[in-house]
């Protein structure tokens, strides 16, 4: 699945040239067994729907599915609005990297109250090895554990070295969570969404820190 | 009071939160210290004792011990205890023990203790060495019971308790001594806590915001490292900081959606907070999303907007409100002057202006609203840097204006005491205070720009957007004018009602006529301009931001069509019914009018008028009374005239009107498609229309009050029968009018000689030369009536007269 940044106002590539893109990558490597999927990480914006409605941006493979980012260091006002606006026509928003927002991992409220309002979350495979700091580290795990996250994304957008050690991650989890769940994020989901089938999620528990996270997390 | 009293303990505790790490170190540290002390620093010293016994010598021979005794033996035993510690027992100790001491020093070492009331002396050695203490103690109570024995002669004296060994040293206890510095420990941090309260009274975080101050953070700056100048957004580069701005770009149109507002004040405190930058980024990160944005700097003695966008310091606000006047295009044409474009596409600056002498006043100003409410038609986006509060004025009085204002507050320098009072104050005007960005905050949060999070590679680089055109003032304040001619539309559509209604108060036909067909012209110029102006809104269409999308693409694309059908209909019929609506009018004044002359009537009123005054001829002779009468005639008679006059303008009028009708008709036959249904679609489409955009508004409301008067237009053949048959009534009337005066001249036929008729006459006559465009009815009538009116003077003053009267 390639999801190149959206970010209204600054990065702005066109739809159709993305696909262009994509169908030459799909002929080079056409030997290969691999599929790939138009999608796109929209940095959260209140033209969301518009954009969608005029083809600049595209939902995961074109379900109902729409992978969007917030801004990483204050809260963004809009937000319940622009979610509102996307579950009320019938799109589900996942949000990526939940545990990478400095206001969540200071309040992670929001992310339940957003699960609440509807919306997926993605967390990285970066994360859980501390690629993305101590802090998301700590907090990814309480979200695993807590039934927030629902999808497991790499958060590629370059060259990057992150797919050799999923493997090595997902044993990881497998061990500490369980071989089910683990699939459950990496291939149930996954495949549910390209499907554009709808995801049975568990009910999510409401994040608690105690009295030493919250010291690491306020620093 | 009890609120701000919350607030401190409030803060106190939030301090001890925050600075949970430093108070939990600075105990460790202390208990540490502790344990430190109690284990190296303090030397172990070991303690040994001898207990002794003392028993008066008397005690022995009388068996009895009365209380005198005892009190001079416990006298006695503080006394003997004190040989102890004398140097003869001293040196004694010293040389029997080959001590390497002093005596000073052993002196030091030994306490002898009377223990209570009792007859026991304990004799404690301490010593670093506990073997070395016992040997002292040992010694030290030989030396002296021998030294008592040989000084008080006392024989019951004896050693009840030998010294032992001490295992462990007498002056540590380890726990007490770290419980001692924990609690020390604790003192301390609490002063330091205090100390972060007393002199540390400023913000640094957004929560803090939330909780002292109860507003919100729009957002947080880091502080700037930017080489490149101070507009981050300039490089197009995504650095934290400027995703930062953004942020707070989006917040504050989220926060100013819910009102509508345009215009933003950014302040602060103090000066030296970061008001220009803020101010200046978030201008330019406006305008990054197409939005046209104008920056006022509103500090006229300090602003340094022109420095970071690279201007000259000239002419500006101070100069522009100066330069003011009540016209509105006036104005417009002064912003060409004063507003300059600056480097960034779509942003465009109001510089300060020379320094005037009463900033304050200027900023308190009539013009200085009229000035935002101007450029608020002209620009999207409008936001004004402004001096500090808490200096001067200015500010505050701008907030009110402002339709929202934004605090800057700096991270560790801004007081919390300034942000509340500044916080009151504003409110108290009544300022619209919608949040708080905090600036210099200092994040560890570098690495987001530098490592991993937009560090695009230059593949990526290259997709950037466009580069977007910088538009100039002119072309904005250009496309921003229809706006304002439509104010004037409005404005000319009340008039011309208006002066209608007062003229047709005054019964003026002929003005009526003139200045309606004046103001049709007018009006069919309006329509000319609407027509233009709908074709510029179906343009600018694009731009505008569109709400619940698909609906209203829907709407807008059965609007435009049905416009495009109708438009030149429309346009075509408004022409019509604008001119159909006035005649009308014009036909309902006249028929009041008619109504109201009956010129029959009144000649006969005339007539019975004149047979009075024969009457009084008759019977009087007062020449007074006959000259009001005649007075009293004259004004009939002009009266009369005027009517005439009027009537035959009326008849050619009127003709002409039923002509235009009858056309009127013929074309609302052949435009019979346009049929009531059609029309009240399009009223509905065209208000539908109007909740998306303001420009069409006014449009709209003309073409619904044009279609509703048609709507309840009266029926044109009804009219057309009604004005046939005014003017046949006319006609007959006017045949009547003629048959009468005709016969009135036959009857009245009187010579006219006599010289005491002159000034009555000739008043007559100064009246005919002024009034000569007469028809021949009304010269007729003229005459007639002069020489009525010459013939029955005479009859006052010629006597015998009245007989031949009453025969003619």
């Amino acid at each position: 699945m390639l999801t190149p940044h959206y970010i209204e106002g600054y990065y702005e590539e066109d739809n159709k040239r993305l696909k262009e893109l994509i169908e030459e990558i799909d002929r080079k490597i056409a030997d290969k067994d691999i599929k790939l999927y138009i999608a796109n990480e929209v940095y959260l914006t209140e033209n969301i729907m518009k954009l969608l409605k005029s083809n600049k941006i595209s939902t995961i493979n074109n379900t109902k599915y729409v992978l969007f980012e917030m801004p990483m260091n204050v809260k963004p006002m809009i937000i319940y609005e622009v979610v509102f606006e996307m579950v009320h026509n019938n799109l589900i928003p996942i949000l990526a990297h939940p545990e990478r927002y400095e206001y969540i991992k200071k309040d992670p409220k929001l992310v339940y109250e957003l699960i609440q309002n509807g919306v997926l979350m993605q967390a990285n495979y970066g994360s859980i090895i501390g690629l993305y700091g101590k802090k998301s580290q700590i907090i990814v795990k309480k979200f695993l554990k807590n039934n927030i996250i629902h999808f497991l994304g790499s958060d590629v957008h370059r060259q990057n070295s992150i797919y050799n050690r999923i493997p090595k991650i997902i044993h990881k989890l497998e061990k500490w969570m369980g071989k089910e769940i683990v699939n459950e994020l990496v291939e149930v989901n996954p495949r549910k969404v390209l499907n554009n089938e709808k995801i049975k999620s568990k009910e999510p528990i409401e994040i608690k820190y105690t009295m030493i996270e919250k010291l690491i997390m306020n620093q | 009071m009890d609120k701000s009293g919350n607030t401190e303990v409030k803060r106190i505790l939030n301090i001890f939160k925050r600075k949970a790490a430093l108070t939990i170190f600075i105990v460790l540290a202390f208990v540490m210290l502790g344990y430190m002390y109690s284990y190296y620093y303090v030397v172990p010293k070991y303690q040994a004792t001898e207990t002794l016994l003392l028993i008066p010598n008397n005690a022995k021979e009388e068996q009895m011990i009365t209380t005198s005794d005892l009190v001079l033996n416990s006298e006695l035993i503080s006394t003997y205890s004190n040989i102890a510690k004398q140097s003869i027992v001293l040196k004694q100790v010293i040389q029997k023990l080959n001590l390497n001491m002093t005596e000073k020093e052993l002196l030091n070492k030994i306490k002898v203790n009377a223990v209570g009331d009792t007859y026991v002396i304990e004799v404690s050695v301490t010593d670093v060495n506990p073997q070395r203490a016992t040997e002292i103690a040992k010694e030290l109570s030989n030396v002296f019971l021998k030294e008592i024995k040989q000084i008080y002669n006392l024989e019951n004296i004896g050693i009840v308790d030998e010294a032992e060994i001490p295992a462990t040293p007498y002056n540590i206890n380890h726990i007490k001594d770290i419980v001692m510095f924990g609690i020390l420990g604790m003192f301390a941090s609490g002063i330091v806590v205090i100390c972060y309260y007393l002199f540390d009274n400023t913000i640094k975080t957004e929560e803090e915001i939330e909780e002292y101050i109860n507003l919100k953070t729009l957002g947080k700056i880091p502080t700037n490292i930017s080489k490149t100048g101070e507009i981050v957004n300039k490089e197009n580069s995504k650095s934290y900081v400027t995703e930062c701005i953004n942020t707070i770009r989006t917040n504050i149109l989220y926060m100013n959606s819910v009102k509508n507002a345009k215009t933003i004040l950014v302040t602060s405190c103090l000066s030296q907070e970061g008001k220009s930058f803020t101010s200046s980024n978030i201008a330019a990160a406006f305008a990054e999303t197409n939005k046209n944005v104008l920056i006022i700097d509103a500090d006229m003695r300090k602003g340094r907007l022109n420095k970071i966008f690279n201007l000259d310091k000239g002419e500006g606000l101070s100069n522009y409100l100066y330069a003011m006047t009540e016209n509105v295009k006036e104005n417009l044409n002064l912003a060409k002057k004063y507003i300059e474009e600056t480097k960034i596409p779509n942003l465009h600056i109001l510089p300060n202006g020379t320094i005037p002498p009463n900033p304050a006043e200027l900023v308190d100003s009539k013009n200085m609203k009229n000035l935002l409410e101007m450029l608020k038609e002209i620009y999207d986006i409008i936001i004004i840097d402004s001096p500090p509060c808490m200096l001067v004025t200015d500010s505050i009085i701008l907030s009110t204006i402002a339709d929202s204002t934004i605090l800057v507050v700096n991270s560790e320098t801004t007081k919390i005491k300034n942000l509340l009072e500044v916080k009151k104050s504003i409110k108290i005007v009544g300022g619209n205070l919608i949040g708080v960005i905090l600036n210099k905050v200092n994040t560890q949060s570098k690495t987001y720009g530098k490592s991993y999070y937009y560090g695009y590679n230059k593949e990526g680089e290259k997709c950037k957007i466009k580069q977007r055109e910088i538009i100039s003032v002119q072309e904005v304040i250009e496309n921003a004018i229809p706006k304002f001619e439509a104010k004037d539309y409005d404005i000319t559509v009340k008039d011309i009602k208006n002066e209608e209604e007062v003229i047709v108060e005054e019964n003026n036909v002929e003005k009526l006529y003139n200045i309606q067909n004046k103001n049709i012209e007018k009006l069919i110029e309006t329509i000319a301009d609407i027509k233009v102006q709908l074709n510029r809104n179906d343009r600018n269409d694009d731009r505008r931001v569109i709400k619940t999308e698909q609906d209203i693409n829907n709407v807008v694309e059965v609007i435009n069509s049905k416009l495009e059908e109708h438009r030149e209909n429309n346009i075509l019929a408004m022409k019509e019914e604008l001119q159909a609506v006035n005649y009308e009018s014009k036909i309902n004044h006249i028929s009041k009018e008619i109504k109201g002359l009956n010129h029959l009537d009144r000649l006969n009123e005339i007539y019975n008028e004149l047979e009075k005054v024969k009457d009084i001829f008759k019977e009087t002779d007062n020449k007074m009374e006959v000259e009001n009468a005649i007075g009293k005639i004259y004004n009939e008679i002009r009266v009369i005239k005027e009517n005439h006059k009027q009537l035959t303008n009326e008849v050619v009028t009127k003709e002409e009107i039923a002509e235009i009708v009858r056309k009127e008709i013929r074309v609302k036959d052949e435009k019979q498609n346009i049929t009531k249904e059609d029309i009240e679609n399009i009223v509905r489409h065209a208000s539908s229309r109007n909740t998306q955009s303001n420009d069409d508004g006014l449009t709209i409301k003309l073409i619904q009050g044009i279609v509703k008067k048609e709507l309840s237009s009266i029926d044109y053949t009804k009219q057309i029968n009604q004005i046939q048959e005014m003017l046949e009534m006319l006609k007959d009337n006017y045949l009547e009018l003629s048959n009468r005066i005709n016969k009135d001249n036959i009857e009245e036929e009187i010579n006219t000689s006599n010289s005491n008729n002159v000034v009555s006459i000739n008043l007559f006559r100064k009246d005919k030369k002024k009034k000569k465009a007469y028809s021949i009815y009304e010269d007729i009538l003229y005459s007639e009536l002069e020489e009525t009116a010459a013939c029955i003077v005479p009859f006052a003053t010629q006597e015998g007269f009245n007989g031949k009267v009453a025969s003619k």
